[in-house]
């Protein structure tokens, strides 16, 4: 099975969701999926990975070999963000040898990383699980005390595959959109 | 044409040195107004550039030449001069020319019949080994090539890696639907 994230800017995000959604799929008993990251420049930013056009072009140009296309992109505090995925859904469909699918991370992708994480004993999840800017105010300071400011993506690629290994967690972390994502594609996926 | 000069015969090349002075021999460019210039004061990708000029142009032409890295060290807008050249020298001469590069300017100046004889080489994540593919025969390329950013875009953006990843013993493909 082939998997394709699309994440809303490949830089960062790579590193978090390919780790994450390699050790989903393998947790839901989906064997061991090639998942790879859609890393199109074009995806700058969440303006550009909720434009139809861009979406449409990503898939024609991995359709005949992608089996589930996963847009990713950050909520940061929009309520309406899924309204706008929900039409993408709808737009892109699902056939019999292809599903699309699109979430929002509460409130950004690093969250499901820290969810994945041993977190400093001062910190309170429900406090992370709503900040907006969790980059800023938990997840970079965690990286810095880890001495992993460095690494790739700022300390992502360490952290995440780090977090990969706790995939239980982050669903039961994140019910709204990393659990909801997983039900679906345990659901979908035969 | 003398790899030596120009069309119009005013630029050259030119290598001098004495042997009873124990100098290495100097290479100096003569530009179109005469000008010297010691090759010691051109960059890495003009010399190459040249380099490859001369091997190609020269009076003792042969019949197969492998270029690593064409593209190093010269401006992009060179690049297709470059190809040009190439395309040029193989299609009239039957010069057989094989080359590799990283730049996808290259790639999206190719002509249809250097397409069709373009592989892409990578190494697979979880893979020992690297594997070579015509890259005419990776998913909806010849559609691809021509919209877009063509096989520049493709090359940038990973794609022919992602396209390598998944039809590689693609056996475990399964069914998918909501």
């Amino acid at each position: 099975m082939n998997v394709l994230i699309i994440p809303e800017d490949f830089r960062n995000d790579q590193y978090i969701l390919k780790p994450l959604f390699s050790r989903l799929f393998r947790s839901i008993g989906k064997g061991h999926p090639r998942v790879c990251v859609c890393c199109d420049p074009l995806l700058g930013g969440v303006g550009e990975a909720l434009k139809s056009e861009r979406i449409a072009e990503v898939v024609r140009k991995h359709a005949g070999m992608t089996n589930v296309f996963i847009l990713c992109v950050d909520r940061d505090g929009d309520t309406n963000r899924r309204q706008r995925l929900d039409g993408l859904q709808q737009e892109f469909g699902s056939g019999q040898f292809m599903l699309f699918l699109a979430e929002n991370a509460w409130e950004e992708h690093e969250t499901w990383v820290l969810a994945g994480l041993d977190l400093p004993t001062e910190w309170d999840w429900k406090s992370v699980r709503a900040e907006v800017h969790v980059k800023e105010r938990y997840f970079a300071p965690l990286a810095a005390r880890r001495n992993l400011s460095d690494a790739p993506g700022g300390g992502r690629k360490p952290l995440a595959e780090e977090a990969s290994r706790s995939i239980s967690a982050i669903r039961q972390k994140c019910p709204e959109d990393f659990d909801t994502l997983a039900q679906r594609l345990q659901s979908a996926v035969m | 044409m003398d790899p030596r000069t120009d069309a119009d015969g005013r630029a050259g090349l030119r290598v001098s040195g004495r042997p009873d002075h124990r100098t290495d021999p100097t290479l100096v460019f003569q530009e179109a107004n005469h000008r010297k210039v010691s090759a010691y004061g051109a960059s890495d990708g003009t010399l190459r550039f040249l380099a490859m000029l001369a091997s190609l142009l020269g009076s003792k032409a042969g019949s197969l030449y492998f270029f690593e890295e064409i593209d190093t060290g010269i401006h992009p807008a060179r690049q297709s001069l470059l190809l040009e050249l190439i395309e040029g020298q193989t299609a009239r001469n039957g010069v057989q020319i094989l080359t590799t590069t990283h730049a996808p300017d290259l790639l999206t100046f190719a002509s249809d019949s250097t397409f069709e004889n373009m592989s892409v080489v990578c190494r697979l994540e979880d893979s020992h080994d690297a594997i070579i593919r015509p890259v005419a025969e990776l998913p909806n390329t010849r559609e691809l090539r021509t919209s877009g950013r063509g096989l520049g875009g493709l090359l940038a953006e990973g794609w022919m890696e992602t396209a390598l990843a998944f039809t590689e013993n693609s056996g475990e493909a399964g069914e998918v639907g909501e």
